[in-house]
């Protein structure tokens, strides 16, 4: 069945797109510049939020991981996938957003910060997951692999994170640490993007679970 | 006892085959001398970077050793005789990191020497400190390896992918390890390498209960 002859489908996207047009004209228009930073800090509208939805899709990948290996059903490894796959685009456009933040405040691209770094290790562990997904054989093989690797990805994190920081302790910490020193405007607005992109990680990931379904389901008919 | 016997199994292998032990230190040895070379710096300049150089050896030997650990159970396929004996695959881990954790220690034995004798390593400040923080790091390098090693064993590409899963999963304990070692080697105060030294501890016992507790579905046909 196609995705869109869902109604539901098709109402939550027109809403998320509402929501995103709705978003773009409140960060271009309304938001108030903040001194020092002027422009640039607007991108934190969008870059926080990606660094909340590959949290959630991060968090989702364990979730689903232990279920998969617990019960062995395959709708938790589509979960699984699905999960990871739109947990690391977002990992991706936070790798892509933080340098374009940094550039103009830092003076240089890239620093070796340690929420950046953090990011970047675990782009590169879920760069493996997918790997380990393509050439671990065949599908139930791969599939409990894959699991195993999305929980020993999210017990890595936290000791990523606090290696990391306090490995280069000199480096600035993110500014977001004092968002709430800011305007309430701008505190609305963030929050607004928050839910918006967390609308968008929703559509994603449905669209991409049934995807994931139908290749499922593919595979099997070819099998029998 | 079981588990005994499991480690038992892959030193017999080891002494007989002499595959792991043998080609991490020849390979250890050349990478000291493709440093020597590379770097071309002095004593003074080198105590910066040694910490690093030493802990990036120890972990490309390490891959080494892990692309052989299963070699027995691939090429002469003693995998399916070793899962269908009367072994918890819990345990089958344990033996596999405990064995793989004694070879790393012995090819550390014969290129630690080389380090100190040709890099101007000095641990005198705080011998035993170092040697157990080598002790734990091979643990945390060995409990992470094993699993990954699995994973590689029955995969297209397994020669990639470990390295490729494992290097960013260990950095961490890259982090931590060469702290530690660059606080030893400058005689600096010990205190400051609590924090590393948990970062150590916390990823080896994690790692090692999540290796036990998941291996089962690795080992899985």
């Amino acid at each position: 069945m196609d995705y869109f002859n869902h109604k539901g489908n098709v109402a939550l996207a027109l809403v998320t797109l509402a929501l995103v047009l709705t978003g773009l004209w409140l960060i271009i228009f309304v938001a108030p510049l903040i001194p020092e930073q002027e422009w640039a800090q607007r991108i934190f509208y969008y870059h926080v939020p990606l660094a909340w939805n590959a949290f959630l899709g991060y968090m989702g990948v364990l979730a689903f991981s232990i279920a998969y290996l617990v019960t062995r059903k395959p709708k938790w490894d589509i979960y699984a996938l699905s999960a990871a796959e739109t947990g690391t685009v977002f990992c991706l456009l936070i790798l892509i957003t933080g340098p374009i933040w940094a550039k103009p405040i830092w003076g240089e691209a890239w620093t070796w910060e340690p929420r950046l770094t953090t990011t970047l290790i675990l782009f590169l562990v879920y760069v493996g997951y997918f790997m380990i997904r393509e050439f671990g054989g065949p599908y139930e093989r791969s599939s409990r692999y894959a699991a195993v690797l999305g929980i020993l990805a999210a017990v890595d994190i936290p000791l990523i994170y606090f290696a990391v920081d306090f490995w280069a302790p000199q480096v600035q910490s993110h500014p977001q640490r004092d968002m709430s020193a800011h305007s309430s405007t701008v505190l609305k607005i963030f929050l607004f993007s928050l839910f918006t992109f967390t609308l968008i990680l929703i559509n994603m990931y449905k669209y991409r679970v049934h995807v994931a379904t139908l290749e499922l389901k593919n595979l099997e008919e070819t099998h029998v | 006892m079981t588990l005994i016997h499991l480690v038992k199994k892959e030193l017999y292998h080891e002494i007989r085959a002499k595959e792991s032990i043998i080609s991490m230190v020849v390979f250890g040895t050349s990478v000291i001398l493709l440093f020597s070379f590379a770097f071309n710096a002095t004593p003074a300049e080198f105590a910066r970077f040694l910490p690093g150089l030493m802990w990036m050896t120890f972990l490309f030997i390490s891959i080494l050793g892990l692309l052989r650990s299963f070699s027995a159970e691939k090429e002469m396929d003693a995998y399916a005789a070793l899962l269908s004996s009367p072994v918890d695959r819990g345990s089958i881990y344990l033996g596999k990191l405990f064995a793989f954790w004694i070879f790393l220690l012995f090819a550390q034995l014969f290129i630690l020497p080389l380090f100190m004798l040709f890099l101007n390593l000095d641990i005198s400040a705080y011998p035993l400190m170092f040697v157990g923080l080598v002790m734990v790091t091979d643990w945390a390098i060995a409990a992470v390896g094993i699993m990954i090693s699995g994973m590689g064993l029955r995969t297209r590409m397994g020669e990639v992918l470990v390295p490729v899963l494992m290097f960013p999963l260990m950095s961490p304990v890259l982090i931590a390890a060469t702290k530690v070692t660059h606080t030893i080697v400058s005689g600096q105060n010990l205190s400051g390498t609590n924090f590393w030294m948990m970062i150590l501890f916390t990823f080896a016992v994690v790692f090692s209960a999540t290796g036990y507790l998941t291996f089962g579905a690795i080992s899985e046909e």
